[in-house]
């Protein structure tokens, strides 16, 4: 063994100093392996052919930090794998608010199916969108109500007053029921769109 | 050795293992060894450093082995040889490669003009 090669495997392990010390030392035995037979010129011209000790130290390091990075990568996407896509819950969102009067019954069923297989949604949030779904059509109803009652109390009007015909124009004037309408719809609908909101704020915390 | 390109980086990153694992499906080498051939056909790797770190990444999956066997100039050399996963993984990338690189070469290759 001669004084450059002991020198040079020194400096080597030293610039490993932080390495992996089980690493550091098969490198080490590998290029001494290598030099330990052979005259002091033949083992300077395999040390230059080697190139500087910084330049093999930097090769381990970089190798082992740019694996490191590759193993981290695909844990760090874990949770959007096991999640759902991004699209997702606007698309079940969508189905079961509308989703229903665009395709009438299938594409409510298909908002419900979406809501109860995703991922991102706890027991609550499945139980709270299947009851905001059923207050869809309440809100139907409650949307079409005083039209209802318009228009009886406008037949009404015409078969009672016989001589004098409304003027189709002047959209008829509904009485009682209006402004208790009123109130129960804005009521029910702000909590109603405040509920898909919710759950949209939910499934994106989840993911 | 002139600094390499980015790609050029990445595209040996991604076929070095193959590299070792081809290399030893021939025969069992040391690790000397492996670093020359790697670096003279082609500059697989930059420098024997990068050579340990892959061996034992192999080692640790099982598809390179390695053993110490005498020399005839000085001490026992550690010797790698590929496993049967090794082989396996190999013939894996055998498979992909040439659809990979028929791929690659059709996305590249400039259209010509009429």
């Amino acid at each position: 063994m001669t004084t450059t090669v002991d020198a040079y495997l020194a400096e080597l392990e030293q610039l490993l100093a932080a390495a992996d010390p089980v690493l550091r030392q098969e490198l080490v035995d590998g290029i001494r392996e290598e030099l330990a037979g052979v005259s002091p010129d033949a083992a300077d011209a395999r040390l230059r052919e080697l190139g500087d000790p910084a330049r093999v130290a930097v090769g381990l390091l970089s190798e082992t930090q740019g694996a490191a990075r590759a193993a981290a990568a695909p844990a760090r996407q874990e949770p959007t794998q096991d999640g759902d896509a991004a699209w997702y819950p606007i698309v079940t969102l969508l189905l079961l608010t509308i989703g229903g009067i665009v395709v009438p019954v299938i594409g409510w069923l298909a908002g419900l199916i979406m809501l109860w297989a995703a991922r991102g949604w706890r027991i609550l949030h499945k139980v709270a969108g299947t009851a905001l779904a059923l207050t869809g059509p309440l809100l139907v109803f409650l949307g079409l109500f005083p039209w209802s009652v318009a228009e009886t109390s406008t037949v009404t009007q015409i078969s009672g007053s016989g001589s004098s015909s409304p003027n189709p124009l002047i959209p008829p004037v509904v009485e009682a029921p209006f402004p208790v309408w009123l109130v129960v719809f804005v009521v029910v609908f702000a909590a109603w769109v405040a509920g898909w909101i919710w759950l949209l704020i939910a499934h994106r915390t989840r993911r | 050795m002139t600094a390499r390109s980015e790609h050029a980086t990445q595209l040996r990153r991604g076929v070095v293992e193959a590299c070792i694992l081809g290399l030893l499906a021939r025969e069992p080498m040391y690790g000397w060894q492996l670093a020359d051939k790697l670096i003279s056909g082609g500059e697989i790797i930059a420098s024997i450093g990068t050579l340990y770190p892959v061996l034992t990444r192999l080692r640790e999956r099982g598809e390179v082995s390695s053993f110490h066997a005498p020399s005839e100039s000085g001490p026992p050399r550690r010797y790698y040889e590929l496993t049967a996963a090794g082989r396996q993984s190999l013939q894996a990338f055998r498979d992909d490669w040439g659809a990979f690189t028929a791929s690659v070469t059709d996305f590249i290759t400039p259209e010509e003009t009429p």
